[in-house]
């Protein structure tokens, strides 16, 4: 778990097309370093992000989310984002009570014009990531029950 | 060969039968406030429940709810060779007719289910004949004898202090060779008393099977009976005779597996088309397929015989507590009403 | 003062044999009592002659108000618990049912029912909306809390207690079908396109189905326990969203299915909206 070296996690992030993902842009092109583990999916608003996407990406083997949009207020949809700010609350509560930590599901804004900040937030989030480890996957002790029945039937 | 056995003697006895078998008998098991019994591979004797039905069926062992028949590249796998028999301890009577239904539908001449039959040949069942009758169940109702297991190398039964055991097969006589002879007439005696107890209970069915189907199928009845259907899968998924099951491919990191898991008629997606379409759009008709396809295409299939071993668990289970026997004399009634009719006019 | 069931019944006949006289309604939804389980089972009462049937005790525990999405466009009276009327209020919220379409006969002062545990947690003890009433209000307010069994645990040993539960599911789906919040025309299981969780009964889906199923609930579960109770395999599926109640509750003071003009969790904000957790 935590504490391994070699760990290089895979972190989606989920950027909304209007500001984080123009901040990334910006990192880029004003060559700041940033980790590569992120992998980006582009998104037209961060209130268009279904949290089922979220979770799946849990079952496909993600070791942590990032999600940025605009900042409140900023919304290129005037109020996506104060929408999606709901929801984001609500399903970190439920992933983290469900047991899963809370360092792997990370929301934050980002404007067009940080690119600065962007490259820190990346920076932040794999660090939080690698201090919890790789992401087991909700099937790490097998299928329990069922198991035993499917391999003693044959 | 009738022998008896203490029981608090049983570890020892089973102990001997692990050698040979993995022996899986009802246990009980607590699930939060919940207190179940089912079949598991048996760790400690003690936990051996024999005086109640066990929560699910034995089918599970036959036709597991997830099977995988291999992957994209290999082509379908064959079973591991060299495991031990399992050796199921305790069926009652109504779970081994739900196997003898099942049989023709999975060992058909023209095409054999490998994997049902596979693992069929490798278990081998103790029944249990049921010395009182469980919460909601109805096998004598449909002409299946409750005391009795048919087709089985060995019939148990259970008094409370001791287990008979009745050995039909020869080769598994060395088991029982150092317990003591039972008395016959002394469990003649017993199932006596017991027979007794169940006719005081049973309820009477007078059904035509297979079910008339022209007569049946467009009844008003069916909407009554199924107002109060929630469309969840508990009836199906806990029924020992219910054998629906789908095809899928799974996709994994390794590669893409192709698995064979339960379904149910009682899901809309049961029955929906790539294309949208619906033909049981609602849940009157599923309900009205599960009754239909267990009392009228099955017996019209298979020599009349129903599928359905009446153990009463989609009825103890159904989280709105709807009863099979209910709608079956609803449909009795019905059909004697139009039988009626149609003589006197 | 000790609750008159035999009482209650009575009048939930009464007022349902001169609703289907009068032709107020074409059918009441209400609860008798097994022929052969003798246990209480919901049913829908077309003939006066049948309304006496009827009965109400605290073995009552199903949901009625799910059965009310089957029958738009005509009357249909309903015997509701306080917990029946709250989830009727979410569904006129999102205008799912019409008001002038159900006649609700609201039962005052609710006891709770003997199995549910969710009943300890309720403080609704008299019905949001009601048409018809049978006893009397409770007058005193019921001090009651979300309960947290779970709130001691490590976040490991949350994970693995919920590993533990959600391996027994069957995928049966008894707890979406007693949910009077799953009224999907198309639930996220049954979908291929995409395919949101997978059709093997695994541990891995079995926890994604769990966690996108109280995701779901959120903002709209009012806390009744029909999920728990329906579930064959006594798996504890309603901490979830309990806790989600609870936050709910404590971020946004918010409580579904007590005001029909009220929107949902998540149908509003609120400009300062928490942003408790967020990286800043």
């Amino acid at each position: 778990m935590a504490g391994n070296e070699n760990f290089e996690p895979k972190i989606l992030a989920f950027l909304c097309n209007w500001c984080s993902y123009a901040a990334a842009d910006l990192a880029g092109s004003s060559r700041m370093q940033y980790p590569p583990q992120i992998r980006v999916i582009r998104v037209p608003c961060s209130g268009r992000i279904d949290p089922f996407l979220l979770i799946r990406a849990f079952n496909s083997g993600a070791d942590g989310i990032l999600v940025s949009g605009c900042h409140p207020g900023d919304c290129h949809y005037l109020d996506g984002n104060y929408y999606a700010r709901r929801r984001f609350l609500m399903l970190k509560e439920l992933m983290q009570y469900a047991g899963i930590a809370e360092e792997r599901v990370n929301f934050t804004w980002c404007s067009a014009s940080e690119g600065k900040r962007f490259a820190a937030i990346v920076d932040r989030v794999v660090e939080r990531i690698k201090a919890v480890g790789p992401w087991e996957g909700f099937d790490s002790r097998g299928f329990i029950r069922r198991e035993e029945e499917v391999a003693g039937g044959n | 060969m009738l022998k008896v056995l203490a029981k608090s003697e049983l570890g020892q006895f089973l102990d001997k039968l692990k050698q040979e078998f993995r022996v899986v008998a009802p246990v009980r098991r607590q699930y939060g406030k919940k207190e179940r019994v089912e079949y598991h591979p048996v760790e400690n004797s003690e936990e051996i429940i024999l005086d109640s039905q066990p929560d699910t069926p034995p089918k599970k062992f036959f036709l597991p709810q997830n099977e995988r028949l291999g992957d994209e590249l290999e082509g379908e796998t064959d079973l591991e060779e060299g495991e031990k028999e399992t050796l199921i301890f305790g069926v009652r009577s109504c779970d081994l007719k739900a196997v003898e239904i099942l049989k023709p539908v999975f060992l058909d001449d023209d095409f054999t289910d490998t994997y049902f039959q596979k693992k069929l040949e490798k278990t081998v069942m103790f029944g249990l004949g049921c010395s009182s009758r469980q919460e909601n169940c109805f096998c004598d109702s449909l002409e299946i004898n409750p005391l009795e297991g048919k087709n089985v190398p060995v019939n148990m039964y259970d008094d409370g202090e001791k287990i008979w055991f009745a050995v039909r097969d020869k080769e598994l006589e060395k088991f029982f060779a150092d317990l003591p002879d039972g008395d016959a007439e002394e469990l003649e005696e017993k199932k006596g008393k017991w027979q007794e107890e169940f006719e005081k209970t049973a309820i009477t069915l007078d059904l035509p099977l297979p079910f008339p189907e022209l007569k049946t199928f467009e009844a008003p009845f069916w909407h009554k009976v199924s107002a109060n259907c929630l469309g969840c899968g508990v009836c199906t998924y806990y029924c020992p005779t219910c054998f629906c099951f789908g095809f899928f491919w799974e996709k994994h990191p390794e590669g893409i597996d192709r698995w064979r898991t339960w379904d149910s008629c009682m899901f809309p997606l049961f029955t929906k088309h790539g294309g949208g379409h619906n033909p049981r759009e609602t849940q009157k008709q599923r309900t009205r397929q599960r009754i239909m396809h267990k009392f009228s295409y099955h017996p019209q299939n298979f020599d009349g015989v129903p599928a359905c071993s009446g153990c009463g668990r989609c009825i103890s289970q159904c989280p709105v507590n709807i009863d099979l026997r209910v709608i079956l004399r609803t449909v009795e009634k019905y059909l004697k009403e139009e039988e009626g009719v149609k003589s006197s006019g | 003062m000790e609750t008159n069931y035999s009482e209650i019944s009575k009048k939930i006949q009464e007022i349902s044999r001169k609703l289907l006289e009068e032709g107020r309604v074409d059918r009441v939804i209400g609860f008798e009592r097994g022929e052969f389980t003798g246990e209480m089972t919901p049913v829908l009462v077309t003939d006066p002659e049948e309304a006496e049937n009827l009965l109400f005790n605290p073995e009552c525990e199903m949901m009625l108000a799910k059965y009310l999405l089957d029958y738009g466009g005509s009357t249909t009276g309903i015997v509701a618990k306080p917990c029946d009327t709250r989830a009727i209020t979410v569904y006129l919220a999102e205008e799912l049912i019409k008001r002038d379409e159900i006649v609700i006969i609201g039962i005052n002062d609710c006891q709770g029912l003997e199995e549910n545990e969710a009943c300890d947690e309720c403080g609704v003890r008299n019905p949001v909306v009601a048409d018809e009433e049978i006893g009397q209000p409770r007058q005193e307010p019921v001090e009651t809390d979300i309960k947290d069994d779970l709130k001691d645990m490590s976040l490991g040993e949350r994970f693995a207690y919920f590993q533990e539960e959600f391996s027994r599911c069957i995928r049966c789906y008894a707890c979406r079908e007693a949910c009077f919040v799953c009224s999907c025309e198309e639930c996220f299981v049954d979908s291929n396109q995409p395919q949101w969780v997978g059709f093997s009964v695994g541990l891995r889906d079995n926890f994604t189905f769990h966690l996108m199923r109280a995701m779901h609930m959120a903002g709209r579960c009012i806390n009744c326990g029909a999920c728990e109770l329906a579930c064959p395999e006594a798996i504890n599926m309603r901490a979830l969203t309990r806790n989600l109640y609870r936050v709910a509750q404590e971020v946004y003071e918010f409580e579904p299915g007590l005001d029909p003009e009220e929107k949902t969790l998540f149908a509003t904000y609120r400009l300062n909206d928490s942003e408790q957790g967020f990286l800043d």
